[in-house]
């Protein structure tokens, strides 16, 4: 396993620059997600990693060697493609293999290999069958177990869910991760769904237009979003963003007046913001409850109701026709055209400016998805682990 | 390291400047012949045999040549022959063609498969086997040294892969497209002629490329069936006039340039849809 | 697809009718029909006065063993087959690793490249085989003259005026002038081949040749499948190049014979021999065979071997 370092990579298609100078610092073991919109580059900057594109400027270090100029086989990466990139004509064996037949590899070595990855990702009934007759998520399988044998320092992943069907998906990342335990391996992983992103990795890449918006773990990245981009990135449904004005400054926070109507303030540091400076803030569906036992209040009519079961997301729209998403609890019995009160705790609140940066927080707010409950638990579990090999 | 790097980056411009090397020497390979003859059909009968290779100087350019083809024969007539048959019987292949495709591929009735199959199978056998009878069937209705009879035979001979290329493509138009305009009780007539023509027009490009080229250098045919001076089509003109004055170089020469030059024209004009056509629509 | 109009018009569906006989009708008068008339001629024997008398195989029991008959055609037909292997060695390789150079990824003027080799192909086979028959006079001596400049000029020779050269020759040229279609089907099929298989193949280690050798190659067999019956079928109906060189005696010595020529001479008869429409049918019949029996070959092979893989 080794560390990736990404030093100021860019990459130009002519006079096109389309990756600004990316700084990322991989430590071995990692899973890290590449995360973003289409167009954003994050396939770009994985096949740069691989090797499958020039790096126009920068370098790039893999277990602290430099492999600007290395050709993928000779990285000590292995890649699994959107596509999954199965040979059409060749078993699932011979796709396996392929790698290490190229390697000059032994008969008997291969075979060990071939047949002890095929193991491990239970497709060894599969070893003589053609791709064509595989389903998606066998055909997946293969072209993980490819990556598998070829012993990589890192594991490149693009896109590798994103042709499965919604039940085969979950699933299919549920074993990755497990993957990932199993094989300790440093992974760099692209998508599109930050769903996947913040469940797989350890770490999170968000990128917007070429730059890294923030790097951080999925707790980070949920409770203190750098930019607006990052905030309405991450977490589903999307955080609302209401438009304010600052209208007083004080110690540990400031007083805003929403458009809608409502008065509300921030635990952000006041130095940041001058009074009748324009701004944004952002609650989060899960944030906001019905009801009017928080401190600030908001009234709203329901325009749409949408029963899940174990939560219902109402959409609202306000005094000044912004909408609003609220995250309910599952036997809510509002209907739409009903205006009723909504609330949340200003801890819980983001505030960016007119640059969509968010304004530091002097006070984090209370932690209510599970997402990040199972994430604190992680880390706490973690955290004991360490301490119990200390003593 | 950075020996390795010189020598990766090396390398790869190496294999590059190789393959260009190997390109471009094949293409002057292909193109030699030709310019060769180009530019000797405008020099001096002196100069073609003193210095081949070298181009036509204000002191060796002659249009002599020229003027002994055009004089001895009647070489418009002879291009004017190969257009007027390969025009219309391009025309007649890709609408009979077009028709057909579409009767076997939209229609089921009794005896479909076995047509289809029967004009398949015309690909593959050369219509040429059949030249015996052909000839004969001419000869019974008097059409031989016609052009008429040439362009029968190039319409029976672009038939079968017009067929079958037009087939597949009218496959792959949405049933939709038909249906709706079935519901609105359009005719089958004008929902061949109006909607699935238009639609199928870079498959028709393809069979109009694979079609063409064998109607305008074919020599069999109008040796065969129309081998008169009037009929007489510019692959045979030029055939038999290079038989006849074979010691005349500079008239060989230039009758060879005037059949080279409007096709080497027009294929540089078109040459993008033409390979096109042959990319797209041959790959089975 | 059933047609809805069936029912609500006439139980006659006369539009079908109307698409289908024009290209049906010709199809069937000048290339089916003729074509059986001429495999029910070849039974027949005809006299001076042009009367038809049934024979049975007799034409072919004469063509294939009598001596008169027999050894013009044995000579045609063995070498129309190494006309064939020929084309099949020479032409398709080359075809073949043109194709694998231009698709090359990156590779620039690729597209010029494409168009300029691809030109002979266009330019009428007579044309052709007169532009070569006068680069390879020795009365003109640019090829001899070529072949001295770069050191090779013993090697020069009449080698369309000789009996053991000319053939090859011929074949020869024939393959310069139609590289192009085998390198633009090869071409085509490469292109199909997806940018990730080649992709994975790099990430698994494979150089350039590699890739090509073990993952392209494979995946194009179809075509070079089709390929191959296509050149079958173009060598074994051959005639225009031998005929326009070299006549339709195809010397020197017969030996550029090969069927088409020997087809139509047996048909109109030369210096030598009368014409025979009887015998010419046979010698059409012969070449239907052997045309059938190498595609039914190809068809076998492709229902078994070689499969069309879903890429």
């Amino acid at each position: 396993m080794a560390d990736v370092q990404l030093t100021s990579i860019k990459k130009n298609y002519g006079d096109i620059e389309i990756l600004h100078g990316i700084n990322l610092d991989i430590k071995h073991g990692e899973f890290v997600v590449l995360v973003g919109a289409s167009g954003c580059g994050k396939s770009t900057l994985l096949r740069m990693i691989a090797g499958l594109e020039e790096i126009s400027s920068g370098e790039l270090q893999i277990a602290g060697q430099r492999v600007n100029n290395l050709p993928p086989a000779q990285r000590g990466i292995a890649m699994v493609f959107q596509s999954y990139a199965l040979y059409p004509h060749m078993s699932v064996y011979k796709n396996i293999s392929y790698g290490l037949k190229i390697a000059g590899k032994s008969k008997a070595e291969i075979k060990e290999k071939v047949v002890k990855a095929a193991t491990t990702l239970h497709i060894d009934h599969l070893l003589d069958r053609l791709p064509r007759e595989l389903s998606g998520g066998q055909r997946q399988r293969v072209a993980i177990g490819r990556a598998i044998v070829r012993d990589p320092n890192v594991f490149l992943f693009d896109e590798p869910l994103s042709n499965l069907d919604a039940a085969l998906r979950v699933k299919t990342r549920v074993e990755i991760g497990k993957l990932h335990q199993k094989l300790g391996a440093t992974i760099i992983y692209v998508t599109h769904d930050q769903v996947e992103a913040m469940t797989l990795g350890d770490k999170i890449v968000v990128m917007n237009k070429g730059r890294v918006e923030q790097y951080g773990t999925p707790l980070e990245l949920y409770q203190h979003p750098n930019t607006l981009y990052v905030a309405g990135f991450i977490g589903s449904p999307k955080m609302n963003f209401l438009q304010g004005e600052v209208t007083e400054l004080a110690d540990d926070h400031i007083e805003i007046k929403l458009d809608n109507g409502s008065y509300t303030h921030a635990y952000v540091e006041s130095s940041q913001v001058k009074v009748g400076e324009k701004i944004t803030l952002g609650v989060r569906p899960e944030h906001l409850h019905e009801g009017n036992h928080e401190s600030t209040t908001i009234k709203g009519k329901v325009t749409l109701v949408e029963q899940l079961g174990e939560a219902s997301y109402l959409y609202l729209r306000l005094a000044n026709n912004e909408e609003i998403i609220v995250r309910a609890h599952g036997d809510s019995t509002t209907t739409i055209g009903e205006t009723i009160e909504l609330c949340f705790n200003p801890h819980s609140a983001h505030v960016f400016n007119q640059d969509e940066l968010s304004l530091r927080r002097t006070k984090a707010g209370n932690i209510q998805s599970h997402v990040e409950l199972a994430r604190q638990k992680a880390e706490v579990e973690l955290s004991m682990r360490t301490a119990s090999y200390l003593l | 390291m950075s020996t390795i790097t010189q020598k990766l980056i090396g390398h790869n411009n190496g294999k590059k400047v190789m393959m260009h090397a190997v390109l471009l020497t094949y293409t002057l390979i292909a193109l030699f012949p030709i310019f060769v003859i180009i530019i000797n059909s405008l020099k001096t009968r002196k100069a073609i045999f003193n210095d081949p290779l070298a181009l036509p100087t204000p002191d060796t350019f002659s249009t002599i040549g020229f003027e002994q083809v055009l004089l001895r024969s009647d070489f418009l007539l002879y291009f004017n022959n190969s257009l007027i048959v390969t025009v219309i019987a391009l025309f007649f292949v890709l609408l009979f063609g077009a028709m057909s495709a579409w009767a076997l591929t939209e229609y089921k009735f009794k005896g479909n498969l076995f047509i289809a199959l029967l004009i398949a199978m015309g690909i593959m056998i050369p219509i040429r086997l059949g030249t015996v009878s052909i000839l004969n069937l001419m000869a019974d209705l008097d059409l031989v040294n016609t052009l008429t009879a040439l362009v029968l035979v190039y319409i029976a001979q672009g038939l079968p892969l017009a067929v079958f290329i037009l087939s597949e493509f009218i496959r792959q138009i949405p049933k939709e497209l038909k249906e709706a305009a079935r519901c609105d009780n359009v005719s089958e007539y004008k929902i061949f002629f109006t909607i699935i023509l238009p639609l199928i027009r870079p498959a028709m490009a393809t069979v109009a490329v694979f079609t063409m080229i064998p109607i305008w250098n074919d020599l069999w045919f109008p040796l065969i069936l129309a081998s008169g001076e009037e009929t007489r089509t510019i692959t045979l003109g030029v055939q038999q006039f290079v038989g006849q004055y074979v010691t005349d170089w500079n008239a060989v020469l230039s009758s060879l340039t005037l059949a080279i030059v409007p096709i080497l024209v027009l294929y540089l004009i078109f040459s993008r849809q033409l390979i096109r056509g042959l990319t797209s629509g041959a790959v089975k | 697809m059933s047609n809805s109009n069936n029912t609500i018009k006439s139980q006659f569906p006369w539009h079908i009718l109307f698409f289908l006989a024009p290209g049906l009708l010709i199809y069937l008068c000048i290339s089916v029909y003729p074509l059986i008339d001429t495999l029910w001629l070849g039974f027949f024997q005809e006299d001076s006065i042009g009367k038809r008398t049934f024979a049975g195989l007799d034409n072919y029991r004469t063509l294939l063993f009598d001596a008169v008959w027999s050894e013009p055609f044995w000579n045609a037909l063995w070498n129309n087959t190494k006309f064939f292997l020929i084309h099949m060695l020479v032409q398709n390789p080359i075809g073949l690793f043109l194709a694998a150079l231009l698709s090359s990824p990156k590779l620039r003027f690729s597209n010029s490249y494409r168009t300029l080799i691809f030109m002979p192909t266009m330019l009428s086979v007579v044309i052709i085989g007169f532009v070569w028959q006068l680069l390879l006079s020795p009365l003109w001596g640019i090829s001899e003259n070529l072949l001295y400049a770069i050191g090779l000029g013993d090697f020069f020779d009449s080698w369309l005026g000789k009996e053991t050269s000319a053939l090859i020759t011929l074949a020869l040229i024939s393959v310069w002038q139609f590289v192009g279609i085998p390198m633009m089907l090869i071409y085509a099929a490469l292109l199909g081949i997806p940018d990730d298989l080649t992709d994975a193949s790099v990430v698994d280690g494979s150089n350039p040749w590699q890739t090509f050798w073990h993952i392209k190659l494979p995946l194009i067999f179809p075509t070079i499948g089709m390929v191959s019956i296509l050149t079958f079928v173009a060598n074994f109906n051959a005639f225009e190049l031998i005929y326009a060189v070299k006549g339709a005696v195809a010397g020197p010595n017969f030996s550029t014979d090969i069927m088409g020529t020997l087809f139509y001479r047996t048909f109109f008869g030369f210096q030598l021999q009368e014409g025979s429409t009887t015998m010419g049918a046979a010698v059409a019949t012969l070449m239907f065979l052997i045309i059938l029996i190498g595609v039914a070959i190809y068809l076998f092979l492709v229902q078994r071997r070689m499969q069309r893989f879903q890429l």
